[in-house]
């Protein structure tokens, strides 16, 4: 017999149009205790269901007067809400306005319409929200007409959600960010997001590393902005470098199968580099992390990372692009920049990667910044900036 | 399961379809139904082969809504949802394929059990401008031994006969349940609406219908819950409720939660009032709203017409004990 569909792959009522959601919020904040004239709709878009970012950034809206809600169908339902309330739009990854695009002249007219959209939003009363979550998306085909979609949104964005502090400087290469718009509430670690009661002891043996093997992890989503080829290309001479035998763990969901050719072909005459193509379910994260001496990040570009706040989350010191430093502030000696432009600073970076993974307050410093950047404690600070501004 | 029992299996399968009178088709038709130009089903019971068959063919003039007719059988022991499914691509006289994606273009069929065969009727909306169809029907899964017994043929709808409601609910045919749903609207009985969606959800559980069912059943539960009398108390403040508070009704939201919304809001600014209830399109609701807040009313006599007109499937007569308690 044939399963029954499942419409939506989320645990969440798929079938809610937007109206009910509107009314279903309202509802539960006045259980929550909100007055019904404080209460604070936000609906999101685009909502992702395997990065626990939205999830984590919003687990403390009912406390602050916020319900937030996915937009699952259609963005152009989202207008005026049903019932008199405050609400906003909170718009994320927008490049997923181009899915579908083939040429660039499809891309221009699926941003405009997302604009006009906006533009419809903000004529109906909506407060429009936008956490950059990158200077450009990472796989960005159509970039001058990304450019132009983010200049559009941050012009009509009320307010804009940052992560790194010099992310209006950094913008401003490809667009402007209007700098009284933006609030910075740092990104959330993953304490308590991930399964954690694993030892490293047991996590190093199930991988089959032994207590000596020196182990990078280069963790996420497998595509060419990641850095991966690159990486392996360069291990037998950073292992040179370092005189050190490097084992190396690639893990992530591949998107893009000429990248992935190469990386089996780079990864094929490597014994030491183990490559779990795979999405990496929450339980089994922490195997990877804990095994792991340090975890690397060898992006060109990028804003904020996911996996460095994982890996501070276990404790891991971690190796990362020099802008993206500063949105880690406050991690210590457990956060290490590399200058992308310059290959052998990489190289370094690992080496005092692998020496602070030596140091026991490495892990000390780096959970107590999970501690403090715990999704909770971030969320509360995300929706008390809000609050203040709306 | 082993490959080689798997074989087994389905040999056994076969043979028992074989002995129902179902045919392989022969290697001849097999090769005229590969042109697309030649249905192999017309010369009787077949064995659907594992490669899918398909039929070029042009549409019944003026078509706005095509019905294709096909029996599946299985030999296994019970049903198969999906064993089949049928497929439709439309295109212009001159062969451009004309794409609608808001037309449902594939269907899955049931194949009935052999002693239980009944055939299926699929509809199919016809894009404008479209001449051609091409039909295509497959096997859902390679393993499935399936029985096919019909035409590839589409035909314009030609008869409006409802039949009985129970008939419909024992059958498969949507065109005739969607009759029965309107006929349900228009009889103003939601426990037919509700029994026909039933019908349709196990079907093939469309969320259009799976949310109407639910709102429905949300309509029922609000008049069967409501207290329909609420006590007058000496009252020296009157509120004139010109207006829902909360923002206007909309359909789209199952009522009892609008309800507990605006409930909550009139019961803030009416505490111990008498609410007047005066000149909305929304009488019916805020009625509804006042007894849920428990707050008393008085209601004009030309608002009494129109306290249904807030939903499609709310009428007047659910207003009428509600009405007789509070005159």
């Amino acid at each position: 017999m044939t399963p029954r569909r499942v419409s939506d792959p989320a645990i969440t009522d798929a079938k809610r149009s937007f109206d009910e959601a509107c009314v279903d919020a309202k509802l539960s904040l006045f259980a929550k205790g909100v007055d019904l004239e404080d209460a604070h709709l936000l609906a999101y878009y685009p909502p992702v269901h395997r990065n626990p970012f939205q999830h984590m950034l919003y687990s403390a809206a009912f406390e602050q007067g916020f319900a937030c809600f996915p937009v699952r169908a259609d963005l152009a339902e989202v207008g005026a809400p049903p019932v008199k309330a405050p609400l906003g739009v909170h718009y994320h990854w927008v490049h997923r306005v181009f899915t579908g695009a083939q040429t660039s002249r499809d891309a221009a007219r699926q941003s405009q319409a997302f604009i006009d959209l906006v533009d419809e939003q903000k004529a109906a009363g909506l407060k429009i929200v936008w956490t950059v979550h990158n200077l450009l998306s990472h796989s960005a085909k159509y970039v001058d007409e990304e450019i132009e979609l983010r200049a559009n949104l941050a012009d009509r964005a009320d307010f804009v959600h940052i992560m790194n502090p010099a992310t209006v400087e950094l913008c401003g290469r490809y667009y402007e960010l209007n700098a009284s718009k933006t609030f910075m509430v740092p990104h959330p670690s993953y304490f308590g997001v991930y399964g954690d009661y694993i030892g490293a002891e047991q996590a190093r043996f199930d991988l089959g590393l032994t207590p000596e093997d020196k182990t990078l992890l280069l963790f996420g989503a497998l595509g060419p902005h990641k850095g991966a080829r690159q990486f392996i290309s360069e291990l037998d001479a950073m292992e040179k470098a370092l005189n050190v035998r490097l084992r190396v763990l690639i893990a992530g969901q591949p998107s893009d199968a000429d990248y992935m050719e190469d990386i089996y072909a780079l990864a094929a005459s490597k014994p030491n580099v183990s490559l779990y193509e795979r999405h990496i379910d929450d339980q089994t994260v922490q195997t990877l992390f804990r095994a792991t001496d340090a975890v690397i990040c060898p992006y060109e570009i990028g804003l904020n990372s996911g996996v460095a706040a994982t890996a501070a989350t276990f404790g891991r010191p971690c190796v990362v692009p020099d802008i993206l430093v500063p949105a880690m502030a406050g991690i210590g000696a457990g956060i290490i920049g590399f200058n992308p432009s310059d290959r052998s600073s990489l190289t370094v970076a690992v080496g005092r990667a692998l020496e602070a993974a030596e140091n026991p307050d490495t892990e000390k410093s780096l959970t107590h910044w999970a501690e403090m950047h715990r999704p909770r404690a971030i969320s509360r600070s995300f929706f008390e900036a809000l609050r203040v501004r709306w | 399961m082993s490959a080689e029992q798997k074989a087994r299996t389905g040999k056994r399968n076969t043979n028992r379809l074989i002995r129902n009178g179902y045919r392989a088709l022969s290697r001849l038709t097999l090769a005229l139904a590969r042109t697309r130009l030649v249905d192999p089903f017309l010369s009787g019971k077949t064995i659907l082969p594992r490669r899918a068959i398909s039929l070029v063919s042009m549409l019944p003039p003026a078509a706005e809504k095509i019905r294709l007719q096909l029996s599946l059988a299985t030999a296994r022991v019970k049903f198969e949802r999906g064993g089949a499914t049928l497929s439709v691509k439309f295109f212009s006289l001159f062969g451009r394929q004309i794409n609608e994606a808001s037309l449902k273009q594939s269907h899955d069929l049931f194949a009935d059990t052999i002693d239980a065969v009944t055939a299926q009727n699929v509809y199919f909306n016809v894009p404008n401008g479209a001449r051609w169809i091409s039909v295509k029907v497959e096997r859902s899964g390679s393993s499935r031994r399936i029985g096919i017994h019909g035409s590839l043929r589409p035909k314009a709808i030609e008869s409006d006969n409802l039949g009985s409601l129970e008939e419909a609910l024992a059958s498969r045919d949507r065109l005739l349940l969607e009759a029965h749903l309107a006929a349900g609207n228009t009889a103003k009985n939601r426990t037919v609406a509700r029994r026909v969606l039933e019908r349709l959800i196990y079907l093939e559980k469309t969320d259009a219908e799976e949310t109407l069912h639910r709102m429905i059943a949300d309509l029922d539960s609000v008049f069967m819950r409501v207290p329909k009398r609420v006590a007058s108390d000496e009252t020296q403040t009157v509120f004139d409720y010109t207006h829902p508070l909360v923002g206007e009704y909309s359909a789209s939201v199952p009522l009892s939660k609008w309800l507990a919304l605006e409930s909550r809001a009139l019961r803030s600014v009416a505490t111990q009032a008498s609410v007047h209830l005066s000149g909305s399109d929304y009488a019916g609701v805020q009625l509804l709203a006042c007894l849920y807040a428990q707050l008393p009313f008085t209601l004009k006599d030309c608002e009494r017409h129109r306290l249904a007109s807030f939903h499609p499937w709310v009428f007047d007569s659910d207003f009428n004990e509600i009405l007789a308690f509070n005159p």
